[in-house]
């Protein structure tokens, strides 16, 4: 079974009196622990895609499954709640502004999917996530006392502390300088590696999608191109040691 | 608990906004402090007066007194031995104070020049001087038991019948029998009662004396008076039994059952209080949802992240609603605090209020401390609190997560 199959996705929007089409028709399959970069120019529809594919919207017509699970099914087929919680346990979301609850610290921006998921060894789980981000020792600062790599370091450490099947990332690099944001890429997918989790990372970025080991290019709503680049597959097989100490770097 | 913790962090974090929802809640909870004080106070003080000058705290008569004796009083009077009795049944009670014989007769009251129709209340002098403590002599003294002849008269009847303390005046009234009666009195002081209507028409004097005028050794009723209002019930419920075991045949009357006007004041003030809260209620409720309601918007894009991350959407409801109740918990600590501080301090101003509506006297400005007033203004306010965060935080809740992530 796919991580993700989406089957004829068209979404529209109302924009005053004019339908907008997002996405016309997308047909995309995405494999247990396989990374796809998503591209094209403003307006292709990708972060559409995405959204539906992360179940925070609904599909106009098509279908979106995660692990076989309807997420993207029109209003009234899988309710809010269901979706929520199928949220909580399966997908992580990685954010271009990094979406740290403000009046959370470190360890409990990064506790908080652990307490909705009702896990237990919270504690130690948040630890050894911190660690693994390199930020232990910042685990009590609040998000404004961090430096920009260092939020969306966090922002990792939260998308993954419950082990998601499912990582989205939405211009995760945008925010941050290219340095920074290569170090965060690499220990976003060295960690998602680790845990055997599909990343599907949405970006402007060229240099990035140049990287991708699979590239899904948009245009108008519908996918220009997909290709896999096998030179590109080291990008995922770097190793977490290496990542952890180029951040920390 | 995690809603707790973030709910108080957001109230600190926007100290500015949540110190002005603060300040709204916490006067409105220190207004209806200080005006259900205020208004307690006044209830008080309105029925110690009724009872102390008028009244007593009950009122004991001859079966079938309430049904007869505007027809015929003479009929339904209580004899020497019978009110004898009661008072020395009365005098048993722990929260016994005084005890007074009374005849309330009308009369013509005259000098000279003019004559008026007076009130006349005939009482035993001591006791009397205790049951009416709340009467104010404002000229001359009170009545003597060794004085017959010295009378009170009300503030308004001396002023009609321009009668100083000192001037002889005749009292023409009807014996039991029908015949005509005339008796000299002597004005031995003018009082003032909590009710100006009473002073225009009374008259006070010694029960000796009235009897004289009246042909008979009977009275009307006997007035008791006992240390503590709220023991009222239970003292009633003892005396009567101890009358009927003692074989009279006796119908009683608290003051409550005879103060109207103390009713319709009661029931003036009701009506304001209750109009007071209402229009605090609708400022507390206006006020927590426009903070609630701004609170949303600049928290939207947080809201967004907390859906998507997992959150359903009851979980939204319930960080806000837990965070307007952590708002108004605190107002209300804090309004109640001042609101008892407040009632206290300007209780002790002693602070002097003009005379009530129908009353010839003011009163000291009395902040009473009433908690059920307390109570119902803190959880009053923190259910407000409850309704006026729902809205904003079901909205908050509904909102689309794509939209809300995209909101700067």
């Amino acid at each position: 079974m796919s991580m993700i199959e989406a089957r004829g996705v068209h979404k529209s929007y109302q924009m005053g009196s004019t339908e907008v089409h997002a996405l016309r028709g997308v047909d995309i399959d995405v494999a247990e622990g396989e990374c796809v970069f998503l591209g094209g120019p403003s307006g292709s529809g990708k972060s559409t895609l995405l959204h539906l594919v992360g179940g925070l919207d609904r599909v106009s017509a098509g279908s979106v499954k995660i692990r076989g699970f309807e997420v993207g099914a029109l209003h009234g087929k899988t309710n809010d709640a269901e979706l929520a919680d199928f949220r909580c346990r399966n997908i992580g979301f990685v954010f271009q502004s990094f979406n740290l609850l403000p009046v959370l610290t470190v360890a409990e921006n990064v506790e908080y999917p652990l307490m909705l998921a009702g896990a237990s060894d919270k504690a130690r789980r948040v630890t050894r996530m911190l660690e693994e981000v390199g930020l232990a020792e910042l685990a009590k600062h609040f998000p404004n006392e961090l430096s920009g790599g260092q939020r969306q370091r966090v922002a990792i450490a939260r998308a993954l502390v419950h082990q998601p099947s499912l990582l989205i990332a939405d211009e995760p690099t945008a925010n941050l300088d290219s340095q920074t944001g290569d170090r965060v890429i690499e220990l976003m997918l060295a960690l998602s590696r680790k845990q055997g989790s599909s990343v599907v990372i949405c970006t402007h970025d060229p240099a990035l999608l140049a990287r991708a080991p699979r590239r899904v290019l948009l245009r108008d709503g519908c996918i220009e191109s997909d290709e896999t680049i096998e030179s590109n597959r080291t990008i995922r097989t770097e190793s977490h040691a290496s990542a952890a100490a180029a951040v920390a770097a | 608990m995690f809603e707790l913790k973030v709910g108080w962090r957001n109230i600190l974090r926007h100290r500015r906004r949540s110190l002005v929802t603060l300040l709204a809640v916490v006067t409105g909870v220190v207004s209806i402090i200080l005006f259900g004080g205020f208004v307690q106070a006044n209830y008080e003080g309105l029925r110690e007066s009724v009872i102390r000058s008028q009244y007593g705290h009950l009122q004991v008569y001859q079966e079938g007194y309430e049904a007869k004796h505007r027809s015929t009083p003479e009929k339904v009077r209580l004899s020497k031995q019978e009110s004898e009795k009661i008072v020395s049944i009365m005098e048993r009670d722990p929260h016994f104070i005084a005890a007074s014989r009374r005849i309330e007769f009308t009369g013509l009251l005259g000098n000279e020049k003019q004559s008026q129709a007076a009130v006349i209340r005939a009482v035993d002098p001591d006791a009397e001087s205790l049951i009416n403590s709340a009467l104010t002599i404002i000229d001359g003294n009170d009545l003597d038991s060794s004085d017959a002849e010295g009378v009170l008269l009300g503030e308004g009847l001396a002023q009609s019948l321009n009668a100083k303390t000192g001037d002889s005046l005749t009292l023409v009234s009807a014996t039991v029998g029908g015949a005509m009666n005339a008796v000299d009195v002597r004005v031995q002081g003018i009082f003032r009662s909590f009710a100006k209507e009473y002073d225009d028409r009374a008259m006070m004097m010694p029960l000796s004396q009235a009897q004289r005028v009246l042909g008979t050794d009977a009275v009307d009723m006997v007035v008791l008076l006992i240390d503590d209002t709220s023991k009222l019930k239970g003292v009633k419920a003892a005396l009567g039994a101890s009358l009927k075991q003692a074989g009279l045949h006796t119908e009683m009357q608290t003051w409550d059952q005879l103060a109207s006007f103390y009713h319709r004041v009661v029931e003036l003030y009701d009506g304001i209080f209750l109009f007071v809260i209402i229009v605090i209620a609708v400022v507390v409720l206006f006020g927590i949802t426009n903070t609630m309601m701004i609170a949303v918007m600049e928290r939207t894009a947080e809201i967004g992240t907390l859906r998507a991350i997992g959150t359903r959407q009851t979980g939204i409801v319930k960080q806000f609603v837990v965070e307007g109740l952590v708002l108004a918990a605190l107002s209300s600590v804090v309004g109640v605090l001042i609101g008892v501080a407040l009632s206290r301090g300007i209780t002790g101003l002693e602070v002097m209020m003009p005379p009530p509506p129908g009353s010839s006297r003011g009163y000291p400005l009395r902040i009473a401390l009433v908690p059920w007033v307390w109570m119902v203004s803190a959880f009053g306010v923190w259910a407000i609190a409850a309704l006026a965060t729902l809205f904003p935080a079901i909205n908050a809740s509904r909102k689309s997560i794509v939209d809300a992530l995209r909101h700067v």
